[in-house]
């Protein structure tokens, strides 16, 4: 694998990705279970990627096994033609708590990417100050997390998953602790953001809209196990805001996977199991 | 940056019109915060210091004002004045005692951080050993210590070995169990993003599992630091050629309570300084930390 530096010039056009017959199962005292079955999709270099699906259908864990952290019990990840056998480090990771360290200011926390890797310190620091500017934080260098909003808190893990100008962005569920309008900023800056770095982005979301906006193409998983239950591609022009939820074609495709994901069980209206009678507005809670 | 006012249409990936992002007006306040949170600590700090000295004047003048009243017999309750000038009648024998329990303390003190750490990390970072080593921990943290240390005064004679090894005993499990409970509390999305990084063993400890300790670890030090003086002085009473507690068993042995007295005194004033001097090396230690984190947790 080639050596993550900083001081690389950035990779235009990110790179590509490959499951292949991927099967996932988790051993535990309880016995084994199955997260993941037969996911076999290719994600093109620069491509922006979003993997929607319920809760617990096993969107984390296919970030997990992409980035090599986690090996497959079946099949293969392929990143820029080679087989992930290792942590992928050359990928950056936003996760929906933001996972900032509370002891850090905001500028140092998006340094730990530089600390980690080596990178120069001085070159590193510009470039976070480059993309707290970019993700509308400057001025909040000194400010620790506890100092920050939701969104902020956000916007300073995303600078510090580009510091390194990783070729790959995964992210998961990055907006999913957001209130409706901060995510709808976050959402614009975001496609901001790559239009201009053009990376390779898996994005996992459980957000129907979210996806579309965002995505040249959308994976729709099913509940338990995971398995793709058909993959969208999203035709739009861009950039695009929520508005574009509104247009006819993308109207006919939210509904298209809601339809999908409600004859997969994923939407249950009381009284559809059947087995609990008198289930509306009676039932204990 | 300046123009951003043209139609987006030409080049959007490049000259994509920024949107000014929803920005709290908050800035100068975060400021301020941080400022008057490092002036707070600085000005509580003076007050650590100053607290210990008053509550000793206090007690100092209730105490004369209690034998002036009842007018106890001098061999239970000997007046202030007594006791001070016993103090420099015998002060070279209560200071090179009082030396001696101070110097074990601090060893005790010392070894049961590295060694807590030591531990504490270990465990809490290799499950297998936490599995063979925490439950005995936790067994030998619930015997008290003094009926240990006459066994260790049997294998280790009257010197300062002993008594340092009680001192560790007393104050390890704190140490031990704020690095454990450090460790566990990482979020899983943490350790995460550490692997991603690329992160690991040394560099790993130092920028993540240290600090996510450190407030824990601080609270922990500064309850080793006030249980360690107590440590030396039971091991002392159980067997020792030597030290403050010897002095104690002496002066009381004889009746002579003015010395008693001044021990105790002189125990309570190196027992403070102590602890000053933990919270003074916490201090140092979580230097570069934010303060309000550390405070949030000790
Ligand atoms: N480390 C693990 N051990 C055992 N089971 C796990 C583990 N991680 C995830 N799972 C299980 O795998 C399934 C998928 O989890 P996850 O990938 O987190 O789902 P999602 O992110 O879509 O909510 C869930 O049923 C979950 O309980
Ligand atoms: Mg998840």
């Amino acid at each position: 694998m080639d050596q993550p530096a900083g001081d690389t010039a950035a990779s235009p056009s990110g790179t590509d990705l490959r499951f292949e017959a991927i099967g996932h199962d988790f051993e535990s005292q309880h016995g084994s279970v199955q997260a993941l079955a037969g996911i076999d999709f290719a994600v093109n270099a620069g491509q922006f990627v979003a993997i929607l699906g319920p809760s617990g259908c096993g969107k984390s864990t296919l970030l997990l096994l992409a980035a090599g952290l986690l090996a497959p019990s079946e099949g293969a990840v392929v990143v820029g033609g080679e087989r992930v056998t290792k942590p992928f480090t050359d990928c950056g990771f936003v996760f929906q708590d933001a996972s900032l360290l509370e002891w850090r200011t905001a500028l140092r926390n998006i340094l730990l990417q530089a600390e980690a890797r080596g990178m120069d310190r001085g070159q590193a620091e510009g470039r976070a100050r480059e993309l707290m500017e970019l993700t509308g934080i400057s001025g909040f260098e000194d400010a620790y997390p506890t100092q920050l909003s939701g969104g902020m808190r956000q916007r300073v893990a995303l600078c510090r998953a580009l510091l390194h100008d990783p070729p790959v962005l995964f992210m998961d569920e990055p907006f999913g602790a957001l209130d409706a309008l901060t995510r709808e900023q976050m959402v614009l800056d975001t496609q901001r953001i790559w239009m201009e770095g053009a990376k390779t982005v898996l994005f996992v979301t459980h957000d129907i809209g979210e996806a579309i906006v965002l995505a040249d193409r959308v994976v729709v998983l099913g509940p338990r196990p995971g398995r793709i239950l058909e993959i969208y591609d999203i035709a739009l022009p861009r950039p695009r805001d929520m508005d574009a939820l509104a247009e006819p074609r993308s109207i006919a495709l939210q509904h298209k996977i809601r339809e999908l994901l409600r004859a997969h069980g994923v939407f249950t209206q009381p009284g559809q199991f059947g087995s609990c009678p008198g289930n509306e507005g009676t039932s204990g809670l | 940056m300046s123009d951003s006012s043209s139609a987006s249409g030409s080049r959007p990936g490049v000259h994509a019109p920024r949107s000014a992002p929803a920005r709290p007006p908050n800035r100068a306040d975060i400021e301020e915060a941080a400022r008057s949170s490092i002036r707070g600590r600085i000005g509580k700090s003076v007050l650590d210091g100053l607290y210990p000295v008053l509550a000793l004047a206090a007690a100092i003048l209730l105490w004369a004002a209690i034998v002036a009243a009842f007018e106890p017999p001098a061999y239970m309750v000997p007046t202030p004045r007594r006791v001070a000038s016993e103090f420099l009648n015998q002060w070279e024998r209560l200071l090179t005692n009082m030396a001696t329990t101070t110097r074990v303390a601090l060893l005790g003190l010392f070894v049961s951080t590295v060694l807590g750490m030591t531990l504490g990390f270990a465990i809490a970072w290799w499950q297998p050993l936490r599995r063979v080593l925490l439950p005995p921990l936790i067994v030998t943290q619930s015997i008290p210590k003094i009926a240990l240390a006459p066994l260790l005064v049997v294998w280790f004679g009257y010197g300062a070995l002993p008594k340092t090894i009680v001192v560790i005993m007393v104050t390890i499990y704190p140490i031990v169990i704020a690095c454990t409970t450090g460790v566990t509390g990482v979020p899983q999305s943490t350790m995460t993003l550490a692997r991603s990084m690329g992160l690991r063993s040394f560099a790993l400890f130092g920028k993540i599992l240290l600090p996510a300790s450190a407030p824990h670890l601080a609270g922990a030090f500064r309850i080793a630091a006030s249980l360690a003086l107590i440590g030396a002085l039971i091991a002392e009473y159980v067997g020792s050629s030597n030290g403050i507690g010897v002095v104690l068993l002496m002066a009381i042995g004889t009746q002579n309570t003015a010395l008693t007295f001044a021990a105790i005194v002189l125990c309570g004033l190196v027992g403070s300084f102590i602890y000053l001097g933990a919270t003074a090396v916490t201090r140092l230690a979580t230097l570069g930390l934010n303060p309000s984190y550390l405070g949030s947790h000790s």
